[in-house]
């Protein structure tokens, strides 16, 4: 990414590591950063971060929080379970006399 | 895209059983608890977030239509909570992060200063080093586009729901997106590289 004439492919690239870079910006990028080592050292560290950046996420969404109070959960349960109850009664048309 | 114990947790709180409910609570607890460990970076601030999210789910119960409706609510109550109960943070990052700021320097004419990367993509197995890098380099990202790295990469929302949960355009969505993309592979210069025979891939 050697000179500010870069701004505008620079601003692209996420758009193409994910794929959804229209065809003719994609093609635009490609004439670009084809040859330039920089330029394709620099998108590759970009997908490199983005893959990091999703099995961290994985592996956060492994980590177990710490269990909710016992009282507060009962709360919770009841209200959701109440709720539950009202919304399905409402939903019985009332009968006519 | 949806995770699939969102899907499972919305069965479990139509059934109105309490077993069900509360094994749906759980499920919630943790995708909430895990998204809040990521924004705030410490427990006690996520297990508020956690327990301030549940407790207005199950205050303001609607009928969510589908899986997406609950998981952009989810989102969107647990990021109010959390940047509310987000204590002071060590980190005082700038508001705005400009494409200018973040380009690597160099010329035309020089040799441009891509610091070298050390471990490749298929390398990639999340050290202890890495991790507490890539959390510190997040935590250090402007909340703004601290979030939406953190819905897009790492929750997988697609930008559409990332655009709904923030309040903003799928434009703008993007725009954020890259550019905290491009902070944290700042950060991790000198750690991470790009694949070695690296080449660009021609899209079809």
């Amino acid at each position: 990414m050697p000179d500010r004439r870069c701004k505008r492919i620079f601003a692209l690239l996420s758009d193409y590591v994910d794929g959804v870079l229209p065809d003719g910006d994609c093609r635009e990028l490609e004439r670009h950063v084809d040859g330039c080592e920089p330029c394709i050292a620099f998108l590759e560290s970009l997908r490199t971060t983005v893959e990091a950046c999703r099995r961290y996420g994985q592996s956060q969404m492994r980590s177990q929080p710490p269990q909710l109070p016992p009282e507060l959960r009962a709360r919770l349960v009841g209200l959701v379970a109440s709720l539950r109850h009202e919304s399905a009664h409402r939903k019985v048309p009332a009968r006519r006399k | 895209m949806i995770n699939s114990q969102v899907e499972q947790a919305l069965v479990n709180l139509k059934s109105g059983k309490p077993e069900e409910v509360g094994r749906a609570l759980e499920m919630l607890q943790g995708i909430v608890y895990g998204f809040g460990m990521k924004v705030c970076g410490r427990p006690e601030d996520a297990e508020d977030t956690a327990q301030e999210t549940l407790i207005r789910l199950a205050r303001q119960l609607k009928d969510f239509p589908n899986a997406r409706a609950l998981s952009v609510w989810l989102y969107k109550v647990a990021k109010t909570q959390c940047l509310m109960s987000r204590r002071k943070s060590k980190f005082a990052p700038a508001e705005m992060l400009t494409l200018d700021a973040l380009m690597p320097e160099g010329s035309g004419t020089s040799a441009p200063q891509v610091k070298s990367w050390e471990i490749t993509p298929e390398e990639i197995t999340l050290e202890k080093e890495l991790r507490s890098k890539l959390q510190d380099a997040v935590l250090a990202l402007p909340k703004h586009y601290r979030l939406v790295l953190i819905l897009r990469d790492m929750e997988q929302l697609d930008t559409r729901e990332v655009a709904e949960v923030m309040g903003i355009s799928e434009k703008t969505t993007k725009m954020r997106l890259h550019r905290a993309r491009v902070f944290v592979r700042n950060a991790l210069a000198g750690y991470v590289q790009g694949s070695k025979s690296s080449r660009v891939e021609h899209h079809a």
